[in-house]
């Protein structure tokens, strides 16, 4: 069991978690129509940052780096405004070699290719912008990048845990980051992936994904370390595994999900029975969410309450493994499950109990998040509360 | 027991070497070419192959070699597995392709087949279908090859008490051209086999 010791989300919903819960919680969304923008001919919706106020927030924090960046780039700076507050919420001293860093994206600063704007070509590569992001943080161990399409964000935290686990450093900072660009709506376009309308996660009309752009840090430690002294919530359990079906298609039948999901129930049979939620991909795809229905039902959770956060903040890639953990540890304390946003008719090809209404909870014990993605990943994440009612 | 080297391919723009043999040479081709070589030196009939991204083609092909050295079948479903890769470009290769199908307003015809490849975890998802690897998959991001990373992440797959057999290693291509380590780890206690350790993993990369 790794603990989450501090955590922090910058979206264009807010720029701490507390901002972010609060605005979920109001039934606030990031999604809205952008037409002529990024320099993709078709209209999308999706949830895009102001970047002024992403530049505003920067400029206050950019003295306080090891090493200034120069000329960070916008994936680079709300990589950087996620984990500084988390950092410092955290109370740890990133310089110090017992600390690593897992970053997780998917396509960093793509948008460089289609304009360089007088950046090295070396900034395309993954590397250069970790490098970036662990220097500002003044940190010497070489950082763990993680893109493993869609479900990176969640092999992040798989990669903290075994860390911890096997003792490599003390603390682990996952950050989970992607920003939209010409290159990624368009490609998702291509794919006739983007809904033209306001994503319906899980709804018979569902007619597809709505991309978004965040960044979410989250500072792990091992549950016996005195820092994670006042926090409660933890990844005890977790696995990934392939489809071996397809590259772009989920397996119809769920396999691999299935696979994950019965591997996090053999390691913690009891957290898993007593789940109180399920925190699910619900892209808003048929493909995916009938899948995930699929894999449920075979799991035997058809009844178990089911939520997806697309319709806050949309498909936010990287981030969303780490951002949607977050969300789900503040629905798993303050005991409320997020209704599904968008969602109105449930329509999958297994029954699932997909929340349509914030939902009170009696119990607070654990949460399972559940997530797949191209390449035919899924991982599955059993996360506890030490202080719930029948931990331990 | 201990956990040892079952087969290795290496496949640099220049040779491909398998198990310490040099098995392929290439005659002055270009990258694409020497892919083929090497699809035809494997005798391999794989339909799905010729729609593959290089990444994809170069790893499928280090995969097959090194199940068949090892002795796996691609019939059996396998799920006592893991894969675990890396390399330094991640799909770099594959963006500058698609990048060129929305680069002008004028002529912009965004490629799905393209785009789906964008991704450098695709090729393990490949190799998945390819061997019925219904197993855990990861694909990290290292700036050189590492024997260390390498070695290091493997060993933290390992925590997963299912996993028994690790395929992993270094699969870059890119403007560097085409660089590849690839393994197939076991837990055993068969003294004739290598050691899975940092210092063997960097002999066999450094290996002419």
């Amino acid at each position: 069991m790794i603990l989450n010791v501090a955590d922090n989300i910058v979206s264009p919903l807010g720029f701490t978690s507390d901002e972010n819960w609060a605005a979920v919680l109001r039934g606030d969304s990031a999604l809205a129509l952008h037409e002529g923008e990024l320099g993709v001919p078709e209209p999308f919706f999706g949830g895009t940052f102001d970047n002024l106020r992403i530049d505003e927030r920067f400029a206050k924090i950019v003295e306080t780096g090891k090493v200034k960046p120069h000329r960070p780039t916008k994936f680079e700076k709300i990589a950087i405004l996620s984990a500084e507050n988390a950092i410092k919420q955290a109370n740890i001293d990133p310089t110090t070699p017992d600390v690593r860093f897992v970053i997780s994206t998917t396509k960093g600063n793509v948008e460089l290719l289609d304009n360089p704007n007088g950046y090295d070509y070396s900034r395309l590569y993954l590397w250069s912008s970790a490098k970036i992001i662990t220097e500002f943080f003044g940190n010497v161990n070489e950082p763990v990048i993680v893109s493993n399409a869609c479900i990176s964000g969640c092999v992040a935290q798989i990669v903290a845990e075994r860390l911890l686990l096997h003792d490599r450093c003390r603390y682990v900072v996952v950050i989970g980051a992607d920003v939209l660009s010409k290159f990624v709506v368009s490609g998702f376009q291509s794919f006739k992936s983007l809904s033209p309308e306001l994503c319906r996660p899980f709804d018979a009309e569902r007619c597809g994904l709505n991309l978004g752009e965040a960044a979410a840090t989250i500072v792990y430690a091992r549950s016996d370390d005195s820092v994670a002294g006042h926090s409660v919530v933890g990844l005890e359990a977790s696995a990934i595994c392939n489809d071996a079906n397809h590259i772009s298609a989920p397996s119809r039948t769920g396999e691999g999900q299935l696979a994950a999901l019965e591997e996090i129930r053999r390691y913690a049979p009891k957290s898993y029975s007593q789940a109180a939620f399920v925190s699910a991909h619900g892209t808003a795809t048929r493909y995916n969410d009938d899948m995930e229905s699929v894999a449920l039902e075979r799991a035997g959770m058809s009844n178990i309450p089911v939520n997806s956060l697309k319709g806050y903040f949309g498909h936010t890639l990287g981030a969303a493994g780490v951002l949607e953990a977050v969300i789900s540890k503040y629905e798993l304390t303050e005991k409320m499950v997020l209704k599904t946003k968008g969602t109105e008719n449930i329509g999958t090809v297994s029954l699932v109990n997909v929340v349509m209404d914030n939902l009170e909870l009696a119990d607070s014990n654990s949460f399972i998040k559940i997530i797949s993605g191209f390449g035919g990943s899924n991982a599955a994440l059993l996360f506890s509360n030490m202080k719930g009612e029948n931990y331990g | 027991m201990g956990k040892k080297i079952l087969s290795y391919c290496r496949i640099t723009d220049d040779k491909v070497i398998l198990n310490g043999n040099l098995v392929l040479s290439n005659n002055n081709s270009d990258l694409n070419h020497w892919i083929t070589d090497i699809y035809d030196y494997t005798k391999l009939s794989y339909p799905k192959f010729h729609k593959m991204d290089r990444l994809s083609k170069v790893g499928v092909l280090a995969a097959e070699m090194v199940m068949s050295e090892s002795g796996f079948d691609n019939d059996n479903l396998k799920r006592d597995w893991a894969l675990c890769c890396m390399n330094s470009s991640a799909s770099l290769d594959d963006d500058e392709a698609y990048q060129k199908t929305i680069q002008n307003a004028e002529e912009f015809y965004p490629a799905p087949s393209l785009f789906v490849y964008t991704l450098p975890n695709i090729v393990l998802g490949e190799i998945a279908i390819r061997h019925k690897l219904r197993c855990e998959s990861s694909f990290y991001v290292c700036e050189k090859f590492s024997a260390d990373a390498i070695y290091n992440a493997i060993e933290d797959v390992y925590l997963c008490e299912s996993v028994r057999y690790v395929m992993g290693g270094w699969l870059e291509v890119g403007r560097e051209g085409c660089d590849i380590l690839l393994f197939v780890i076991e837990e055993s206690d068969n003294g004739n086999l290598q050691d899975f350790s940092i210092e063997n993993l960097r002999n066999l990369y450094l290996k002419k």
